[in-house]
């Protein structure tokens, strides 16, 4: 539970034609996380691999066309993954019919966009004769007169005088009929001759022509009849085409359910396929396994004669395995905690053999959040919206794990409300069982400075365990967060409170109590080198600058160290930062409430004001507590121990519905 | 206007580069540059890293000039807002053609100004989806309904110019206005400054083959500074651009008829001159005037333009010496 799960790296021997069954037997075992043999050079060269990309590919794209979720549960729990051989087959017929489907569909699009293309030309037109519907005139004679041209179009309204002095020296006339949004409708008419050069002219004055057909005669009323025939014709294929369009929709929601897990359990087992190496005759896959679901494996292997399985037991100590690959790291927590999961991810995955601390942060998250926000009315609130989350149908799972986390920090946040009398930031509603930190400030800072100097020695203490199951002994020792750095804290912690009780000491007993272990602590390095001195490069050896920058770093690692500890203890403060603001903020509110309580309808603006002020406390005093809690717990807990270079361990697995269901 | 905006300004005067320094920086290597301006206002901006020095000084210009209007009121200092509204204009350039070409936010936003006088997010504006909603997301409304109108007329096609022509037309617009009906101490120096930009503008875009009543379409409304008529004179005849001089003053007007081809770079140096001449009496003849305070950002930016191009020359410069090496 709070060191990652032993891993067993396993090789797996078992004759050619077997892979994919054996694959499919891994999937459904749901615990082995294949390794790239193709990226090991060491076995590589003596294995050949069968290409299966195009495979792949197909199917891939099979899956993409026909919206399948590759990830997602199966429905039916004998369905069976095919050989390549058989798959091939299978694969290029489905893929046929499904580039077919593709060209159909691309055609339907094409004609439906042209159509909307051809509605869109028409709708202008139509919206531009209408723009011409004032005039009564038959714009076939208008457009095409023999000695002057009529160009009817639209301008921004203030530019028609700047138009009319550009046009000066041309023969013209500008005759606006309607405006509308800041842009003038007018008919230019010139001579045909001057044609080309008004055109320029008007291009520049940002003039827009009107869109008419060449076509078109009679009066824009007529013309207008004319186009909406034309429009309704267009509607009509429209139509037709959405038809051909759901059609198209509902075979392919068939075709989805046809080939929905033939696609999923193929392109998963053929991913696996191709990492798997070849001889002549056998096969070789390779993968990590937690030690904990090794025996089912092995029961697993032992029921096919063929198969051998060969395994090793990673040790602790190897962060990676001999060919350099990241030893991957399992966590195995209640499932209570698993929530917290994602939190501790955040900040990372730990190392192989690193302390997992889901369950300590989950509960030490829990405890500062109600501290900070304790609250019998707003933790009952946190509590059911978690049991909304919960409970909800159809809600994802990562919307299920926030509902769990919010239940139980609601559920720290009514203790501690009980515990301080706060009910909705009323302090005189319930007894408080405890006392009200808002009458007793020196007491709860006192007792967040005590939470914080238990979070801080818990952290070291985690951290000199995982380096002793880690047999990093020397870092152990002399690490900042080490025995030495546990020495300093609890010497210097118990000096400051015999200094407070008016014990005096002597400085000897200081010396020894604070100092010595911070004058050990530079050791580390050379005593690093020594142990490491065999597998150093003999100039790396030598390095490490002159005796004074060897003294000057020491001095300011010593330095460095008591205002690590002392910045990290005085950071807690803020959790009784935190519960006095909870109590400020609702004092505020209830005094501007009682301010307003003198106006007119004084209560009405006093309940509204306290009701919004309660949900202000809620959701942005609420978000900041959390915030802060998980900054304490990453900077002031994590950074003590918790080494993020691990990977996070992720099995081959086949999940069903049924599965999923029942889990 | 008050005195200690005055004593400001005539202290940041006193911090500006000499025209022969200026001239000594050609040709000099890089951290010479930086070493001669250690004593000027520049030194800060390019204390740091040699990393887009023309972007970080014009920024420290900016930062410098922002620091004026808060000392000046009402129509004061909405005479120096819409001066200052050429980097608005630069900025909502910049931001069109980065929507216009899909160029990627990350590139651009380094460029943009950030001007601490205007309650803009221009950073914001690059992440907009598309053009229309930059333009609606405009708090001017009269940079909306322009712009809006050219965003109708343009529609899809990836084309800047229209667009950019009128943000420059509104910003040349609203000094000529300023010119109209703003302080009589800062006339002088708005129309001289407006003249140069209206002339240099109009020649290029004549360069660029538009006629002269397409130019009366995308040009403000210049009528105020010069009529119609002898615009298209100067615009659009061959010998024209003589009748420059009557605007210069007859010791400029002499140097111009002097000229033995039409030179813009050089009209535009003789434009630059006259204005220096005008902003000189006006800091004699109206030492508590607003054209001291537009005079000073007149001389301020161009002695920015003089050092960001003998920077820039020194990058090159030394960027070839540097491919060469290699």
């Amino acid at each position: 539970m709070f060191i990652t799960d032993k891993m067993y790296k396993v090789n797996l021997f078992l004759p050619r034609e077997d892979v994919t069954r054996f694959w499919d037997a891994v999937g459904r075992f749901g615990e082995l996380q294949p390794t790239e043999l193709r990226h090991i050079p060491r076995l590589a060269r003596y294995l050949s691999f069968v290409d299966l990309s195009d495979l792949s590919t197909k199917l891939r794209e099979t899956a993409s066309f026909l919206d399948i979720d590759l990830n997602a549960p199966l429905d039916d729990p004998d369905v069976v993954p095919l050989p390549p051989d058989r798959l091939e087959g299978e694969v290029n017929d489905v893929y046929s019919e499904i580039t077919d489907a593709r060209a159909r569909l691309q055609g339907l699009r094409e004609a439906q966009r042209s159509l909307e293309r051809e509605l869109d030309k028409l709708t202008v037109q139509e919206a531009h004769l209408r723009l011409l519907e004032p005039l009564e005139v038959d714009i076939g004679a208008l457009l095409h007169l023999r000695r002057f041209c009529v160009i009817a179009g639209t301008l921004p309204e203030d530019h028609l005088d700047q138009l009319d002095r550009s046009l000066h020296r041309f023969l013209h006339a500008l005759l606006p009929y309607r405006s509308e949004r800041h842009r003038l409708q007018l008919l230019v008419v010139c001579l045909n001759k001057d044609r080309k050069q008004v055109e320029d002219v008007l291009e520049s004055a940002l003039f827009r022509p009107l869109e008419i057909p060449e076509e078109l005669s009679g009066e824009p009323k007529q013309a207008l009849k004319a186009l909406a025939a034309k429009k309704e014709d267009l509607l009509e294929q429209k139509r037709r085409l959405e038809d051909e369009f759901s059609k198209f929709e509902t075979w392919r929601a068939e075709q989805r359910a046809r080939l929905s897990d033939f696609v999923k359990i193929n392109a998963t087992v053929l991913a696996a396929h191709e990492q798997t190496g070849q001889t002549h005759a056998t096969a070789l896959a390779t993968g990590w396994v937690p030690k904990r679901e090794l025996h089912r494996l092995q029961k697993l292997v032992d029921n096919e004669r063929r198969w051998v399985l060969q395994t090793e037991e990673i040790p602790y100590e190897k962060a990676k395995d001999e060919d350099g690959n990241t030893m991957p790291s399992r966590l195995h927590n209640p499932a209570f905690f698993r929530s917290f999961e994602g939190l501790v991810h955040l900040y990372g995955v730990p190392r192989y053999g690193g302390f997992d601390p889901t369950v300590l942060f989950s509960l030490s998250f829990i405890l500062l959040f109600g501290v900070m926000f304790g609250d019998l009315g707003h933790g009952f609130v946190l509590f059911l919206a978690g049991l909304a989350l919960v409970a909800w149908p159809g809600l994802r799972a990562g919307w299920r794990r926030t509902g769990r986390i919010f239940l139980t920090v609601g559920t720290s946040s009514m203790v501690f409300g009980c515990l301080y009398g706060s009910f909705f930031g009323y302090e005189n509603i319930i007894p408080a069982l405890w006392f009200h930190p808002i009458n007793q400030i020196n007491r709860i800072l006192g007792y967040s400075i005590v939470l914080g100097i238990g979070i801080i020695i818990l952290g070291i203490i985690i951290n000199i365990w995982t380096k002793f199951i880690q047999r990093r002994y020397v870092e152990l020792v002399f690490e900042r967060f080490g025995a030495l750095g546990l020495w300093f804290y609890l010497g210097a912690l118990l000096a400051v409170y015999l200094n407070t009780k008016g014990v005096s000491i002597s400085p000897w007993l200081i010396l020894v109590m604070m100092f010595l272990p911070l004058f050990l602590m530079p050791l580390e390095r050379p005593l690093k080198r020594f142990a490491d001195r065999h597998k150093q490069h003999p100039k790396q050896a030598e390095e490490g600058g002159g005796a004074l920058v060897t003294f000057l770093i020491t001095g300011v690692d010593i330095f460095e160290t008591m205002i690590v500890y002392l910045s990290n203890t005085i950071s807690f403060v803020r959790v009784a930062a935190f519960a006095l603001n909870h109590v400020a903020l609702s004092v505020a509110i209830f005094q501007i409430g009682d301010m307003l309580r003198a106006l007119p309808a004084g209560n009405v603006f006093y309940i509204l004001t306290v009701a919004g002020g309660n949900l202000m406390i809620l959701v942005l005093e609420g978000g900041v507590v959390a915030i802060q809690a998980l900054r304490l717990e990453f900077y002031e807990f994590f950074s003590k121990f918790f080494e993020a270079e691990g990977t996070a361990f992720a099995p081959l697995k086949l999940k069903f519905k049924k599965e999923v269901t029942n889990a | 206007m008050s005195a200690y905006l005055l004593a400001k300004i005539r202290g940041k005067l006193s911090r500006m580069v000499e025209d022969s320094d200026l001239d000594q920086l050609v040709d000099v290597e890089p951290d010479v540059i930086v070493q001669r301006l250690q004593a000027s206002s520049y030194a800060e901006a390019l204390s740091e890293t040699w990393d887009r020095p023309s972007d970080r000084l014009r920024q420290a210009f900016l930062d410098d000039v922002a620091d004026l209007i808060h000392s000046l009121y009402e129509y004061r200092r909405a005479l120096l807002l819409d001066v200052l509204a050429r980097y608005r204009v630069e900025n909502l350039k910049l931001i069109i053609r980065a929507q216009l070409h899909r160029i990627p936010s990350d590139e651009v936003r380094g460029h943009l100004f950030s001007l601490a006088w205007e309650d803009v997010d221009y950073p914001q504006l690059l992440e907009m989806p598309g053009l229309e909603a930059v333009i609606r997301a405009l708090p001017w409304e009269e940079y909306r309904t322009r712009l809006d109108a050219v965003h109708r007329q343009v529609g899809d096609k990836q084309v800047a110019f229209p667009y950019e022509s009128k943000l420059d037309a509104i910003y040349l617009q609203q000094l000529i206005n300023q010119y109209q009906s703003g302080p009589m101490s800062a006339r002088r120096i708005l129309k001289n400054i407006v003249l140069k930009e209206l002339l240099s503008w109009a020649f290029r875009l004549k360069g660029y083959g538009r006629s002269f009543p397409e130019l009366v379409n995308i040009l403000p409304d210049f009528r105020p500074v010069i009529p119609q008529d002898e615009m298209r004179h100067i615009v659009e005849d061959n010998e024209g651009w003589h009748g420059i001089g009557r605007f210069l003053g007859p010791e400029l007007a002499g140097e111009l008829e002097r000229m033995d081809k039409f030179d813009l770079a050089a009209i535009e140096e003789l434009f630059d001159r006259k204005i220096l001449k005008v902003t000189r009496e006006s800091f004699v003849m109206n030492p508590f005037g607003m054209g001291v305070v537009i005079g000073y950002i007149f001389i301020k930016e161009r002695e920015l333009s003089r050092l960001i191009e003998a920077i820039e020359r020194a990058r090159r410069r030394a960027q070839r010496g540097s491919d060469v090496h290699h």
